[in-house]
């Protein structure tokens, strides 16, 4: 890519984020809550006092203590530690690594996926346009939670496996998003001229609807992040998500929620915060984009 | 204005006697942590559904050896066991038990209803005969020497023949047809018509939810039930099953959780009782496969088979430090298979000791100082704190140098793993209702189809000391004899380890602290182990 094309495109989102979060004080705060979370899920091997996925840096003789204890090795646990020992400081740490990546991993492959059905629906239009919708609408009619329940007791649990399960529930809801904004670019004439210019309908879908439809699409995903971050965190919580050793957020609060009552309140407290913050800055920025794209809220200038 | 005291007073006096009614010191209400399934009592041995119609029915014997509705017994010869029965009993329905009762009740215990098998279908499965020798004395005949049957018996309860359609005299047979025409079907039970036993409490409702409502038998042939009513309630939720109690809507709630033992400690109203169960937790360790599923060694080899591996996995663990922190005290560090307090069990059997040191040194002498990679299987929702315990067991096989991953699944996906035999180490648990030998009989012995050995042999163990062992005592009706053998297989198991021992469980309940409990070592939950302070 030669580099006006990078410093082409590096002025457009500059200005793009200018355009978006410059006077809203608030979801600025936002993004940069969600930049320091994905840094501080990047850098927690680094960072982190301790390994709490490695069970030789574990000691049960380290369980339940209570925020600003030393531990056995002589690390300070600063938010206390969990019932087999594990520093809650370190673990929301890890937890948050593996909350983001299998948010990201299924926002991901779900959009590319549920994308490509709907522009293909639009596109080709007769029975696989039928084919495709009716499975959206399936879907659709279940109550996803439910949906990757079912999912997870058939194919059994890990990591891997709550991913698969999330993409199935992000998938649909893009599709058809996709094919409706697609179907009204067809009727354009720039459509006409590609398809009388001889083109292949491939190159047509990537290279014209693709580009000009997908923008509802990036507006919804922020927002589908977060509900895939609750997904897998109530899975976890459920105990059909991650490995118990392995634990994510989800899986910390469901630790920590035995002991609420005997007032061991930071196993599920700490945890619990950090889910409802990540969550917040996501859905506050995630707002900020979509109220930027809403024609009616547009100020008038 | 004048106030008319005497009236005030009077209705003071009303209200408060209505509220003691209410709050009724004479009644129990009970919450089962789970469900009792049917009153129908030759279904199901689950302690739930045990553990009520253990207030409606009476056995011969009772499971801790005191006697029922026999004062005693004894073998006559080696297959005939005589039970001399108690004078002067009544059922609830007024008829007077005899005899004739008892084989009334082996024959219901061996008739199928739909095909399906009783809970002593294949124990009694030995007894060729059951006989009246006089009105309060019976026989039971065995094909060949057969020790454990009264142990078995103590599971059957006593239903009186007086609702039976059938030609006097009873005449016993194993498929449980003896001439009766007909007998009392599930929904005769349930509805309390056919739940006719001589247990110090008579059925007042029974719903298919499990809840049941009692009140005292005034003609027990004892001094009768400590209460004048029970209510049986099932409450899955452990943190619900507390609400209760604190809310007062329960006397007394099965198992609570230790974190919620350790919130009432500073509540005076409360308390809870802690008794020792007759349930081991333990690890199995296949052994004798050629390859351990899921456990894998540098060389290809199934590291299980060398004892000095297993011995290495007992003292890695620190079985004291889990009874402590995980268990909060309420657990006894194992020293043997069957809880050491449990009869037939060698009590001075040492604990098992701790030193991972050691574990490394014997790890490294076998050749697998590195290299062993194992999956650990467990339960994540049927012992208590089970999956934290796995996870500690997780890190001391670690630190002795063995790569150990946590497989934590349901018991309804674990059991069919089990039964399938995929697993080289699991966690496990198991009562010793039949006393101490009952584990390392099915467990540990090579298969005897003839004796009822080695049914559970996932260790695929076999050892020859072991099965003479255990052959000679199940045909041992001297009891002291027969202590003997099982003690010599257990010490045989214990040095040669087929399965780590970790701790004996106990059963906690919590409840007003108003009652006293006495509770029980065999996981049910009756009425009479409760009374008023």
């Amino acid at each position: 890519m030669p580099m006006s094309t990078i410093k082409r495109m590096s002025n457009i989102l500059w200005h793009q984020y200018k355009t978006i979060f410059a006077h809203y004080p608030l979801a600025l705060m936002g993004l940069v809550g969600v930049g320091l979370f994905i840094l501080v899920a990047l850098l927690a091997p680094w960072i982190a006092p301790q390994n709490p996925y490695d069970l030789m840096t574990l000691d049960i003789m380290d369980g339940l203590l209570p925020p600003m204890s030393k531990l056995g090795t002589g690390t300070t646990a600063w938010l206390g530690t969990d019932a087999v020992g594990r520093d809650i400081l370190s673990t929301v740490m890890y937890g948050l690594r593996i909350s983001l990546f299998v948010a990201f991993s299924a926002v991901i492959v779900g959009t590319i996926l549920g994308v490509l059905l709907g522009l293909l629906a639009a596109l080709k239009g007769g029975w696989i346009e039928t084919i495709i919708m009716r499975a959206v609408d399936l879907k659709v009619s279940f109550p996803g939670i439910l949906l990757a329940l079912m999912l997870l007791a058939m194919f059994g649990t890990g990591v891997d496996k709550v991913i698969y399960a999330l993409i199935i529930g992000t998938w649909a809801s893009k599709a058809r998003l996709t094919r409706s904004s697609a179907l009204s670019e067809m009727q354009k004439e720039y459509i006409d001229a590609a398809r009388l210019a001889g083109l292949a309908n491939w190159r047509i879908m990537l290279r014209f609807l693709l580009p000009n439809s997908i923008a509802p699409v990036l507006v919804m995903l922020p927002m589908s992040l977060s509900g895939a971050i609750g997904a897998e965190a109530t899975l976890s919580f459920l105990g059909v998500g991650v490995p118990i050793t392995e634990p994510s957020l989800g899986l910390l609060i469901a630790n920590g929620n035995d002991y609420l009552l005997s007032g061991k309140w930071w196993i599920s407290i700490v945890p619990g915060l950090v889910l409802v913050a990540l969550v917040l800055c996501i859905n506050v920025v995630a707002d900020r984009i979509r109220e930027h794209n809403n024609p009616f809220l547009q100020p008038r200038g | 204005m004048q106030i008319n005291y005497l009236k005030l007073a009077a209705a003071v006096g009303v209200f408060s006697s209505l509220l003691a009614s209410s709050a009724g010191a004479d009644t129990l209400r009970m919450a089962y942590s789970a469900a009792p399934s049917t009153v129908d009592p030759f279904k199901s041995s689950a302690s739930p559904t045990a553990s009520l119609n253990e207030h409606i029915y009476e056995a011969l014997v009772s499971r801790t050896d005191q006697p029922l509705l026999a004062t005693s017994y004894e073998w006559q010869d080696n297959t005939t066991l005589l039970f001399h029965l108690r004078e002067g009993v009544t059922f609830h329905n007024g008829a007077a038990f005899t005899a004739q009762d008892v084989v009334y009740s082996a024959c219901r215990m061996m008739y199928r209803v739909d095909g399906k098998k009783n809970m002593l279908t294949s124990a009694m499965s030995p007894v060729t005969d059951v006989k009246v020798i006089d009105d309060h004395t019976v026989a039971f005949t065995t094909l060949k020497a057969y020790p454990v049957l009264p142990e078995k018996l103590k599971s059957l309860s006593i239903l009186s023949a007086s609702q039976a359609d059938f030609t006097v005299p009873l005449q016993y047979d194993n498929t449980g047809d003896c001439g009766i025409t007909r007998y009392p079907t599930r929904a005769q039970f349930e509805s309390g018509e056919m739940a006719n036993g001589t247990g110090k409490y008579t059925l007042e409702s029974f719903a298919n939810t499990g809840d049941a409502d009692l009140v005292r038998n005034p003609n027990h042939w004892s001094d009768g039930g400590n209460w004048d009513r029970v209510e049986i309630r099932s409450v899955k939720n452990s943190g619900a099953r507390m609400a209760g109690l604190l809310a007062g809507d329960f006397n007394l709630v099965e198992n609570p959780t230790m974190e919620d033992l350790e919130s009432l400690k500073d509540d005076a109203a409360y308390s809870s009782t802690s008794t020792p169960s007759w349930r081991t937790i333990f690890l199995i360790l296949d052994v004798g496969s050629e390859q351990a599923p899921g456990v894998t060694a540098a060389d290809g080899s199934n590291p299980l088979a060398d004892l000095r591996v297993r011995k290495a996995l007992s003292l890695a663990v620190n079985r004291e430090a889990i009874v402590e922190r995980l268990m909060g005290g309420m657990a006894t560090v194992a020293s043997q298979f069957s809880p050491s307090y449990r009869e037939g069990a060698d009590p001075t059997m040492p604990d098992l000791t701790y030193d991972p040191e050691q574990a490394k040194a014997l790890l490294a002498e076998a050749g697998y100082a590195t290299g062993i990679k194992m999956e650990l299987n467990v339960p994540n929702d049927r012992y208590i704190n089970g999956t934290r315990v796995a996870q500690a067991i997780a890190q001391y096989f670690t630190r002795v140098g063995i790569e150990v991953s946590l497989k934590a699944e349901p018991w309804s996906v674990f059991k069919k793993g089990r039964k399938n035999r995929d697993f080289g180490v699991f966690m496990y648990g198991w009562g010793h209702p039949q006393g101490a030998a009952q584990m390392i009989s099915y467990a540990f012995a090579s298969r005897n189809k003839d004796l009822n050995l080695g049914v559970s042999n996932y260790s695929n163990y076999h050892n020859a000391d072991f099965d003479a062992a255990m052959e000679k005592w199940a045909v041992e009706t001297d009891k002291q004899a027969s202590h003997g053998y099982l003690q010599a297989a257990m010490q045989v198991a214990v040095d040669e380890l087929p399965g780590i021992p970790l701790y004996y469980q106990h059963s906690i309940w919590a409840h007003d602290s108003n009652l006293t409990v006495v509770g029980r070592p065999d996981e049910r939950t009756f009425a009479d182990m409760v009374s008023p302070k």
